[in-house]
């Protein structure tokens, strides 16, 4: 081995004396060829011409994790000069092996040189990288990054906080600024960094029961949105450490070791819970925290057409952002507008504090008192793990002037609510009634009761029943005729009794039936025996309303008495002219009036 | 036997004179802003099986003070089923519905029904049922003048009469009928409830068809056990839990 070196040593010297001058060398460096996956490699393309267009190989199987930094030394010795270039790449491994880093390139004087591939074996971990002094392992031991989470199990929606904490020990100190490598993001949460701003305090702390020097580095607040198992990726830093060394200065001061380490933490999952089902209120809007919940009206007395705002404001710590606050619901008859959202938030260590509210504005259109029903705002809170109810104060909007209701549409109207154009549209609103006229609230319909078909049916019975009395009066009236004619022939018969009596002898016959004509006319007519012109009776019964024929079959008996006086007649027109006397007398005793 | 006639007669008149205590103790106490006491007052006047139209007017007036719409919407209707074209009661309860929250708009009608509605509003049923009768009477009467009379010019129009009279009493019999069946038809009530889903199926857990408030006056259509359905004027229906409204 030793040999083999030695001759290695011997062939670049006498390769370097043979090129000496005007030979432009490109090479590659390694700082060891052999590392464990957990090591890092420093690797020197260094060059003794001033080239341009370095074009570092693909470092494959590496992660560079410093680098490229660039060194140029100049020096003139015995007035020779040397000149020296070098890029320098810190390169970890990727993965186990034998792995190859490639060739660079170098332009120098418009000729391209590249280096020889050099290949490194990269084995296992190794546990305490080597010696128990060296820097790096002092580095490691001394020096931790630690992600405290506040909660690892909380609920959804429920505040978090991942605060990083960098450890330093007293025996080692880091002077110049940290890169961060790996930020971490934090795809299922709503979260917010707090950087600390200018100057890192140190504060004094332990690690595992030593003392330890720590600095706060971030702080982040995170809300989780998803349940269940949620990964938060790790914060990776690259932390210069300086390690004092052995060594000390020739004025007894210690030197210092300069050594980069990357360190990384808060690769943690975070189990998120669901909010418990139980007891969850209908109106729950999400609100994880501990609030406050009201709600104010700009003006609660004002005339119709103007505008009111109202607030609806949750103040409080919690996941203020992405609650949403009960809506509001008005009469229908106040017109109301989308809201507008004002948040007022700070996002702190100890979580998201402020207020959010949402402002109506609120037309009332009409007179009258508007109740605004309570409004209640529900959050879970996750100290007592209970969900809790804030209902607001019944605000009552009182609107003095103003119409009732629309003018009357006689288009829309008439829909079995008459009600609405009867209003008069600037009425007040009505005192009490103050008369009680109280009744019975039972009552029994009318229409269809028993009541009712009687008195339909009843009067329909009437109908036929007063015809059948009708009938029998008439029929009696037709009796009183029948009287009434008996009366007249027995009366005619009274008149005709003394010509009754003379029948045998026909002179004396006609004689009294003269006589008894002339009475019963007498007796009638109340006219007297000097009037008795046959002309001028015919013309009185006439006027009484007797009929001809009647007044002719009398006029007829007139004159059959006065011939037969004169001529002699048997004894059967005695007895014709009789019955015709009665029948005459009494039928014009009925037609007379 | 008498004695407990008495007894009755003397019962009934200490009731009917309390319960007129009470509507003027009520009205005392609203004056006074008491609604609360007003309408304990009152409701024992309905409790006593007593109504009247100031009764449940003043009731209205009462929760409207109270800002209790679904109440106030109650009573007002109450009084207008009383009396339909009360004018006080209708400007009172344009102030309630005005506060309620849902505005329906309600179905157009046809112009048929519109003259239907506008013919058959002007009785209730009971009022048909009595005109009825008048006619009947004006039939029998004109029917048996015209039957006896002598001159033929009366007869004619008891005639004409009498058969008009037939015609107009089948109307108005007709009349009460179909108005009997609106009313037997029509179960209006009112929403008590503040906030009350109106589910698709009479189910608790049915999907929500959609949302009514107090106040809101629906109809009636059928039962289901503690489920009713209802309809609302723009024609829209579903069921809701019968504890969560109140029939007029």
């Amino acid at each position: 081995m030793l040999q083999i070196k030695h001759i290695a040593f011997l062939v670049v010297f006498v390769l370097g004396a043979l090129t000496v001058q005007a030979q432009v060398t490109f090479t590659a460096k390694v700082s060891k060829t052999k590392l464990g996956i957990n090591e890092r490699l420093r690797v020197d393309f260094e060059m003794n011409a001033d080239g341009d267009n370095f074009n570092p190989p693909a470092f494959e199987d590496f992660r560079v994790v410093g680098g490229p930094n660039q060194a140029i030394s100049n020096s003139y010795i015995n007035g020779k000069r040397s000149y020296s270039k070098t890029y320098s790449y810190f390169i970890a491994p990727l993965r186990k092996g034998t792995l190859k880093i490639g060739q660079a390139e170098i332009i120098v004087d418009g000729q391209t040189y590249k280096t020889i591939p050099t290949s490194v074996e990269v084995l296992d971990a190794v546990k305490t990288p080597t010696e128990g002094n060296n820097a790096e392992f002092v580095a490691e031991d001394n020096v931790h990054l630690v992600a405290e989470v506040s909660n690892s199990n909380p609920y959804l929606n429920e505040r978090i906080t991942v605060t990083y904490k960098l450890y330093v020990s007293k025996d080692v100190s880091i002077t110049s600024r940290w890169r961060e490598i790996a930020t971490p993001r934090y795809a299922d949460f709503w979260s917010k960094n707090i950087d600390a701003t200018g100057q890192f305090k140190t504060l004094e702390g332990k690690y595992k029961g030593e003392d330890y020097r720590y600095v706060i580095l971030r702080t982040t607040v995170l809300y989780p949105q998803k349940t269940g198992d949620l990964d938060i990726e790790p914060l990776t830093l690259d932390i210069p450490i300086d390690v004092p060394s052995t060594k000390r200065t020739i004025f007894g001061g210690r030197l210092s070791t300069r050594i980069n380490k990357t360190i990384s933490a808060g690769s943690r999952t975070i189990n998120v819970k669901p909010l418990p089902f139980e007891g969850k209120p209908d109106n729950f809007g999400g609100a994880v925290g501990e609030f406050r919940f009201n709600v104010t009206a700009s003006k609660t007395t004002l005339d119709a057409n103007e505008s009111l705002d109202l607030t609806t404001t949750v103040t409080g710590n919690g996941n203020l952002m992405t609650l949403t606050l009960p809506s509001v619901t008005t009469p229908s008859t106040l017109e109301m507008y989308e809201p507008e959202r004002t948040e007022n938030i700070r996002t702190r260590a100890s979580g998201i504090s402020g207020s959010i509210s949402e402002k109506y504005a609120i037309v009332p259109q009409y007179k009258g008192q508007y109740p605004i029903r309570p409004i209640e705002f529900s959050y879970f809170n996750p100290k007592t793990e209970t969900y809790e109810s804030i209902t607001s104060q019944e605000l009552v909007i009182n609107v003095e002037n103003g119409p009732i209701t629309e003018a009357a549409d006689p288009t829309v109207d008439e829909n079995g609510n008459i009600g609405k154009a009867v209003v008069l549209s600037q009425d007040d609103f009505k005192y009490l009634k103050l008369d009680s006229d109280l009744s019975a609230m039972e009552t029994t319909p009318f229409f269809k009761s028993t009541t009712f078909w009687s008195l339909v049916g009843g009067p329909l019975l009437l109908i036929p029943l007063f015809i059948l009395v009708g009938k029998k009066r008439d029929s009696r009236r037709a009796d009183v005729q029948g009287t009434k004619l008996r009366k007249a022939n027995k009366m005619a018969r009274k008149y005709l009794a003394a010509a009754k009596k003379q029948m045998g002898n026909q002179t004396l016959f006609y004689e009294s039936l003269e006589r008894s004509l002339h009475n019963y006319l007498k007796a009638s007519l109340q006219i007297e025996t000097s009037e008795m012109s046959k002309e001028h009776i015919e013309q009185l019964l006439v006027n009484k309303g007797v009929e001809n024929a009647t007044v002719s079959n009398f006029v007829s008996l007139l004159k059959s008495c006065e011939f037969a006086r004169y001529t002699p007649s048997s004894n059967v027109t005695i007895q014709q002219d009789y019955d015709k006397a009665v029948s005459t007398i009494s039928t014009i005793d009925k037609q007379l009036k | 036997m008498r004695q407990i006639c008495y007894l009755i007669l003397f019962f009934s008149m200490s009731m009917f004179g309390q319960n007129d205590a009470l509507f003027e103790k009520g009205k005392e106490k609203y004056k006074e802003e008491q609604y609360a006491d007003a309408i304990v007052n009152w409701k024992k006047i309905l409790d006593a099986g007593e109504h009247s139209e100031a009764v449940y007017f003043n009731l209205g007036n009462a929760y409207y003070k109270l800002n209790k719409i679904g109440p106030s919407i109650y009573y007002y209707e109450k009084a207008l089923q009383l009396d339909p074209k009360d004018k006080e009661v209708l400007t009172n309860l344009a102030f309630a519905e005005n506060a309620r929250i849902d505005a329906i708009e309600p179905l157009p009608k046809t112009i048929f029904s519109k003259w239907y509605s506008s013919i058959a509003n002007i009785f209730t049923f009971d009022g048909w049922a009595k005109l009825a009768i008048l006619f009947v009477f004006l039939f029998v009467v004109s029917f048996l003048l015209y039957y006896f009379g002598s001159i033929e010019r009366r007869k004619r129009g008891f005639f004409i009469t009498s058969m008009m009279s037939v015609f107009l009493f089948c109307g108005a019999l007709t009349l009460a009928y179909l108005t009997s069946a609106d009313v037997e038809k029509d179960v209006p009530a009112i929403i008590f409830a503040e906030n009350v889903e109106i589910k698709s199926a009479p189910k608790m857990n049915s999907a929500t068809a959609f949302t009514l408030h107090e106040g809101t006056k629906v109809q009636v259509e059928a039962t289901d056990g503690d489920w009713l359905k209802i309809v609302i004027a723009d024609g829209k229906d579903g069921w809701i839990p019968a504890s969560d409204l109140k029939k007029l």
